[in-house]
């Protein structure tokens, strides 16, 4: 953090509640002093982006004292700069974007399927977060942006319950018009993740009438014992099934990348009860609450082999899949997939305390529907009515 | 329905200011309405920590809001963007004296606001909204 400069300390006015209204008038004093210290905490804590709050630190004593106690954070991310860069390079963001591609699945893409998927951008050690305000008002000696780690941005904050961080972007790069998005849940390691994929997303209204629709009689079967709750052969054959292969794990190993960063903040802030790491496109979540949180400080990560990410434990898979699913809102997904991961350890346990197949969709409905907002909701729901294809996967 | 008379209760300002309002009406402070509830005001509530300036403001978004859950036009949201509507300097001092008085969903209204304004200055501009005289 900048210093304080010696201008701006002969502005702070002391602490606590002014005394009277005719003394205030006289010295001119802070404005501010008229609020108690709870009211400028829930203004903080409403501000919650942390480079205001990182402006406000410097601005009076009074202020400097309270900011370390606010407990929502929220962190925007301007860049992502790989291992590669110069942190002090004068490359402004844009150029360091175009060369952050280092992509740790294009080699695992050429080999599945020749490049359906475009690379998935690595997210480096260091994550940046530049301001260039800021610098103009603090640094405008110099003249390159400084970039500072989320964790180097955080460490003055001493109470945090509630961060969230938002990343540029989705790491996954898709194709125009395909829809991808995943949610994801961790403690030491993977406890959930759900992922809603289509191929294309169109208004129903310019396609004609599918023959399978979404809508079906309230009392069916959730095994699926009908046939119509089975995926077409052809899902198989023409490349359906490795496509969402292809999307999954992607989905995890860009989950599992910003697991590993979270590492240092979670154990640089013990007093955190939920986090979330997302992006500005909407594409991923990962969450964490209390439980997990202190999960992973108390079992730290290990890693997947030399990569920044963490190890994936063998894992079970459902995958719930519509040729053409029209969701309330008027949209049409060509391609409608659901994938709902789980550990194989927690899967197997679930089986053993639910019984039978019925209790088990049940039981996954709940935290399932939660993971996305409408109208991807209804279209989670209506794709789990059918029967699920499963799949295991070894730990990687 | 009968028509009876509304008890009224006068409030008093620090700079000596008092303002007649129906009881419904001051009930909207809860440190007010502590007060009737539990017998310790008389006719007249003295309130050191507001000013009369302030104290009308928020005395008229009361009734106002009174008016309208009785069934008035408007809106809710709209009685509160009018309410703050205002310069930073008011702003703060309104935000004190709903604390004081224990308008929680002012003290809400007015600190969420101010989060709004400083969320986008640099530092320069919050420190002149913080000394408007230097």
């Amino acid at each position: 953090m900048s210093s304080v400069t010696p201008d701006l300390l002969e502005r702070w006015v002391g602490d606590g509640l002014a005394a009277s209204a005719a003394v205030e008038e006289e010295q001119g004093i802070d404005h501010f002093d008229r609020l108690p210290d709870s009211i400028l905490l829930v203004i903080f804590n409403q501000i919650s982006d942390v480079k205001a709050l990182g402006r406000c630190y410097v601005v009076s004593r009074r202020f400097h004292s309270l900011i370390p106690l606010v407990d929502t954070v929220s962190v925007r991310i301007d860049c992502v700069i790989s291992d590669d860069l110069s942190t002090l390079s004068a490359s402004s963001c844009s150029s360091a974007a175009a060369e952050k591609t280092r992509s740790i699945l294009s080699h695992f893409a050429r080999v599945v399927l020749g490049g359906i998927v475009r690379p998935i951008y690595a997210l480096g050690q260091i994550l940046s977060s530049s301001s260039s305000k800021r610098l103009s008002y603090a640094e405008s000696s110099f003249s390159e942006v400084s970039h500072y780690s989320p964790s180097e941005v955080l460490k003055n904050f001493k109470e945090i319950r509630r961060l969230r961080i938002e990343l540029p972007a989705g790491e996954l790069g898709v194709n125009d018009g395909v829809l991808l998005k995943w949610k994801a849940s961790f403690g030491s390691t993977i406890n959930s993740c759900v992922i809603l994929g289509a191929s294309s997303v169109l208004s129903s209204s310019s396609t004609s009438p599918p023959t399978q629709l979404g809508s079906r009689s309230p009392s069916s079967d959730l095994c699926g014992g009908e046939d119509n709750a089975s995926i077409p052969e052809s899902f198989y054959t023409n490349g359906g099934l490795k496509l969402r292969v292809v999307w999954t794990i992607s989905s995890l190993i860009a989950a599992s990348a910003r697991h590993y960063l979270l590492q240092p903040i979670v154990r640089d802030h013990k007093t955190l009860e939920f986090l979330d790491l997302t992006d500005a496109d909407g594409q991923g979540v990962l969450s964490m609450n209390r439980r997990q949180l202190q999960e992973l400080t108390m079992n730290p990560v290990s890693a997947s082999g030399s990569s920044q990410r963490t190890l994936m434990p063998a894992l079970s898979m459902r995958l719930w899949y519509e040729p053409q699913l029209e969701i309330p809102c008027g949209m049409m997904l060509k391609g409608a997939t659901l994938v709902v991961i789980q550990p194989s350890e927690e899967k197997s346990r679930e089986m053993v305390a639910g019984g039978s197949c019925n209790s088990d969709v049940l039981s996954d409905l709940s935290w399932v529907l939660n993971a996305f907002q409408e109208p991807y909701c209804s279209a989670a729901r209506l794709l789990m009515e059918k029967r699920p294809y499963c799949l295991e996967m070894n730990s990687f | 329905m009968a028509s009876y008379e509304r008890r009224k209760v006068t409030l008093k300002s620090s700079d000596g200011e008092e303002f007649l309002v129906e009881e419904a009406v001051a009930m909207e402070s809860r440190m007010i309405r502590y007060m009737i509830w539990d017998g310790l005001a008389g006719d007249v509530i003295e309130l050191p920590g507001v000013k009369g300036k302030f104290l009308s403001m928020i005395i008229d978004f009361c009734k106002k809001r009174v008016a309208w859950a009785a069934g008035g036009d408007g809106t809710l949201e709209g009685l509160k963007s009018d309410f703050v509507k205002v310069d930073l300097g008011t702003l703060i001092h309104l935000s004190a004296a709903s604390f004081c008085l224990k308008t929680n969903d002012l003290v809400d209204l007015t600190s969420q606001t101010l989060a709004n304004r400083i969320q986008g200055k640099t530092i320069d501009e919050i420190c002149r909204a913080l000394n408007p005289e230097e």
